[in-house]
């Protein structure tokens, strides 16, 4: 009995999997981590809100998207509301790309994948990757001339890596699914694991000359009070 | 906006004005948020400064 | 960090004594750091406002492309000879697609291939296309009723020795480079063709009135959300790539990062679409096969950039991270 009102206090984390996972959890990423309402002092550069200005240009496009594919694939070419709303789709895939590569640029220079953020960094990459396939079927999705002429184009490539025989480019039904639903749930979920990895681990300290050691001593003095 | 692009032609480069501007305007606003001042909050836990490169030693007398 | 495990003052091994070790929360990373406030949500909150407001702007004030897409009936409106010329090389199986190998056909050592490697080969014919049949057969077929002497014509075809066929398909096929368009219908030099021009002709007032756009469609469903025998018959031909080619949107253009009219394109595929610019890749045959190996592989790289000597070191010799954290580096 006693052993059982232990492992309600996830004392026996060993035994029980939910506990467990609330453990890990509580130590890796109390909500004080998850939203902080201070940083790091150097946390101080333009450099830094790269990644914020994605994520937001990333919630207009879902919106946006939303209407659009709430009204159908052919309504933005008849309506003049619809065609506004395309041009703000158009713009915010723009404001995104562009910011996606300025948020990468700094996180390269800033070489935001040391002291064990490597996952954040890979996770960053396959972000990018599906971001390309989501804005390529994105224009195969938009019934014009310019989604006719990209998929006659692009069958090569397809078709050359074998892909052609599962993701036909010249399927407009395949290529719109694809493109409203299947990818951005991916760029969604990545996107908040990615999150999630940043505010887990906080932000990189700064790069160092080799050798420097700031805060050592009070590092180890907390470290061991972690144990 | 629909009338044709220009297009800039070097060698095998071929670039579009619109492409070129955008690509300009990437390199600007990287180059401005490197160079422009950014509010810092206020100081909220006043730990010591950062040991010196050079206080190696220092940091390991506790 | 004890001394014994801790490098000796001047040491060249081992990690300095301030540095991350796995599993550190963020207390023990940050210990004896200053920390600053910082509002994460009303950051976002800003994002999300400045944003909104610059792409109302843009929208507002440049609009989006939206070039009407191409339809067989535009097509055989404004460049009859050049959609007779496509469709006898789709009746004779000279045509690119009729030509093209996985996953259309079985057009032998068309598919591109490294060597052995040959992706294409191996995932097979997935979309069976038989170009005579799907873009000129079938259709004339359906479009027959009522119509004696297209029937006759398609009878005669049909049931000529294959060689004669080609016979006819390649005389006719000569003969349009001299071919003319009036009053709906090709005209080209007298000669043996047999029911070839008169196929042709008809094919081409279907397509004139917009009919073909629907029988290449057809597939004996009602619902229909896929193009690609349309697309196909009209990448075939010269019109569309023409069309293409002017707003440079070509292959060898660097077309896969432009756009149609004044607005930026897919400037993110400029790597991708450079490769094709440059030799090797300009003139191989198999080009797109090494491409899409290439940038998969240097996507991964991009991804594997933490571990890779060289590639992770350059940030700290190009001191652009000084710019950033001045204010640390400042003391």
């Amino acid at each position: 009995m006693a052993d059982r009102r232990e492992s309600a206090t996830g004392d026996s984390h060993a035994t029980n999997w939910t506990a467990a996972v609330r453990g890990i959890l509580e130590r890796r990423l109390p909500l004080s981590n998850l939203l902080p309402d201070r940083q790091p002092y150097y946390v101080g550069s333009w450099v830094y809100v790269f990644g914020v200005i994605t994520i937001a240009a990333l919630i207009w496009l879902i919106v946006t998207g939303v209407v659009l594919a709430f009204f159908g694939p052919q309504w933005w070419h008849v309506s003049a509301v619809g065609h506004f709303v395309n041009s703000l789709h158009f713009w915010a895939v723009q404001v995104f790309f562009v910011f996606m590569v300025l948020h990468l640029w700094g996180q390269y220079f800033m070489a935001g994948w040391r002291d064990g953020r490597a996952p954040t960094w890979i996770i960053g990459v396959v972000i990018f990757a599906i971001s390309l396939g989501t804005a390529f079927t994105g224009y195969l999705s938009q019934q014009n001339f310019d989604a006719q002429w990209i998929a006659v184009n692009a069958k090569d490539a397809t078709n050359a890596a074998g892909i052609g025989a599962f993701f036909n480019v010249l399927n407009f039904g395949q290529m719109y699914g694809i493109h409203v639903m299947i990818l951005p749930i991916g760029i969604v979920t990545l996107v908040a694991l990615h999150l999630v990895q940043v505010r887990m681990r906080g932000v990189v300290k700064p790069i160092e000359p080799a050798g420097s050691a700031s805060g050592a001593e009070e590092a180890q003095r907390r470290r061991e009070a972690d144990r | 906006m629909n009338a044709p692009a220009t297009y800039l032609h070097w060698g095998f480069v071929l670039i579009s004005v619109p492409n070129l501007l955008l690509l300009i305007g990437m390199i600007v606003v990287f180059a401005l948020a490197l160079l422009a001042p950014f509010p810092h909050g206020d100081v909220v836990d006043e730990a010591p400064p950062p040991a010196a490169p050079d206080a190696r030693g220092e940091a390991r007398r506790g | 960090m004890t001394a014994a495990d801790g490098p000796r003052p001047g040491a060249s091994s081992g990690p300095p004594p301030g540095a991350w070790r796995p599993g550190d929360s963020q207390e023990v990373y940050y210990a004896g750091v200053r920390m600053v406030r910082y509002d994460l949500i009303k950051e976002l909150a800003l994002a999300l406002l400045g944003t909104a407001v610059l792409v109302v702007i843009l929208a507002a004030a440049l609009s989006s492309p939206d070039d009407p897409p191409v339809t067989i009936q535009s097509w055989a409106q404004s460049d009859p000879v050049d959609f007779v010329t496509t469709a006898v090389a789709e009746l004779s199986g000279q045509s690119e697609t009729a030509t093209y190998g996985p996953p259309y056909n079985n057009t032998a050592g068309a598919a591109q291939a490294i060597g052995p490697f040959a992706p294409a080969q191996w995932a097979g014919v997935s979309t069976p296309i038989d170009t005579a049949k799907d873009f000129v057969l079938d259709p004339l077929g359906l479009a027959s009723a009522g119509d004696p002497a297209l029937s006759s014509a398609l009878q005669t075809y049909e049931r000529a020795p294959s060689s004669e066929q080609q016979s006819w398909t390649t005389a006719y096929g000569h003969a349009l480079a001299k071919g003319t368009a009036s009053n709906g219908s090709v005209q080209v030099p007298p000669g043996d063709y047999g029911p070839v021009p008169r196929l042709m002709n008809s094919l081409l007032g279907v397509a004139r009135t917009g009919g073909l756009d629907g029988l290449l469609l057809q597939t004996g469903h009602f619902y229909q959300t896929d193009y690609t025998r349309p697309l196909l018959f009209m990448g075939d031909g010269s019109y569309l790539p023409n069309l293409a080619a002017a707003q440079h949107l070509t292959g060898d253009q660097w077309g896969m990062m432009n756009e149609t009219g004044s607005y930026p394109g897919q400037t993110w595929l400029w790597l991708y679409t450079f490769w094709y610019q440059v030799p090797p890749f300009s003139t191989a045959p198999n080009a797109d096969l090494i491409v899409v190996i290439l940038m998969g592989l240097l996507t991964a790289l991009l991804a594997l950039v933490p571990f890779i000597p060289g590639l992770r070191d350059i940030p700290r010799w190009i001191p652009v991270h000084r710019l950033i954290w001045r204010r640390y580096y400042r003391g």
